[in-house]
């Protein structure tokens, strides 16, 4: 692990000292080009989209879930409640 | 030892309907990337050989405005089950299907329009990319006006209630899914 770390950051510390522009797509290496513009755009755009999808799915289900176990414990504490209300009132416990 | 009867946190068609809308915003995703392409790579917009045609922009302003509206009348059609009120349920079902099949019927009457302008989908990249796009869209909303009345005839046999409505829940989010990509689509391919 620590020999992992050492060389990701090696390779940082290179990648930083001395940067090259890489031409990975032959679509959009020349960035003054309109369609590289183009292709650029659409790839920012479709690179955030599964973030954005997965984010929106996960943060509904993390706000259902946290709903559903208020719910639970707001029902339980009720149930509690009027258990020791009827104790205190002298009368016989019921479930509701 | 009293029992809590406790829902579920998320029922399986509601997470089934979230699966199927981040399926449908990738698809639309790559529908928008392609545009994106051609629209940031070329200087002018349309191309050259499609400079006299002009999109029906005031027309489909006010046919935007329909669907918004018909994603409020959605909101209400399930605020309305939930208070148990099943006349007004299909009542705004009723009303949002109506707004559904006007915004169909005025964006078709404008693609006659444009076919008869010339803009076809075989002239060239711009036609191609309109009617894939919208017309992706549109097939999407005819779905959800399907699916609307499929619900819309659940709710005449009674089938929802106030503490079931599942099947209203998830016609909701898929329609509010349809209304809310279109403004995104309008300002993109209309506007821009």
């Amino acid at each position: 692990m620590y020999r992992f770390f050492l060389w990701t950051s090696v390779l940082i510390l290179v990648m930083l000292v001395a940067p090259i522009s890489l031409e990975a797509c032959p679509g959009c290496k020349d960035l003054d080009d309109p369609i590289g513009k183009g292709f650029n755009w659409s790839i920012l755009f479709m690179i955030a989209m599964p973030f954005t999808v997965f984010g929106l799915i996960g943060g509904t289900i993390f706000l259902q879930w946290n709903g559903y176990r208020l719910s639970v414990i707001g029902s339980r504490l009720k149930k509690d409640f009027l258990r020791i209300r009827n104790f205190l009132n002298g009368q016989p416990a019921t479930d509701n | 030892m009293a029992q809590i009867h406790e829902r579920p946190p998320l029922s399986n068609a509601r997470l089934g309907i979230l699966v199927l809308l981040g399926a449908e915003t990738m698809l639309f995703s790559g529908l928008i990337g392609t545009f994106l392409v051609f629209r940031v790579g070329n200087v002018t917009w349309p191309p050259p050989s499609h400079i006299g045609i002009e999109l029906p922009r005031a027309v489909t302003g006010i046919n935007t405005v329909l669907l918004l509206l018909s994603g409020y009348t959605m909101f209400q059609a399930r605020r309305a089950i939930q208070k148990d009120s099943v006349k007004q349920l299909r009542n705004w079902l009723l009303l949002t299907g109506a707004l559904g099949l006007l915004f169909l019927g005025v964006q078709g009457s404008e693609w006659v329009q444009l076919i008869r302008n010339g803009l076809t989908l075989q002239s060239g990249v711009y036609g191609g990319i309109f009617y894939v796009l919208i017309g992706c869209h549109a097939v999407h909303v005819l779905s959800a006006v399907i699916w609307l009345f499929i619900v819309f005839g659940m709710a005449m046999a009674g089938r929802f209630s106030a503490e079931r409505y599942v099947g209203i829940d998830t016609c909701t989010i898929y329609w509010i899914f349809v209304v809310a990509l279109w403004p995104i689509l309008y300002v993109l391919v209309y506007l821009t």
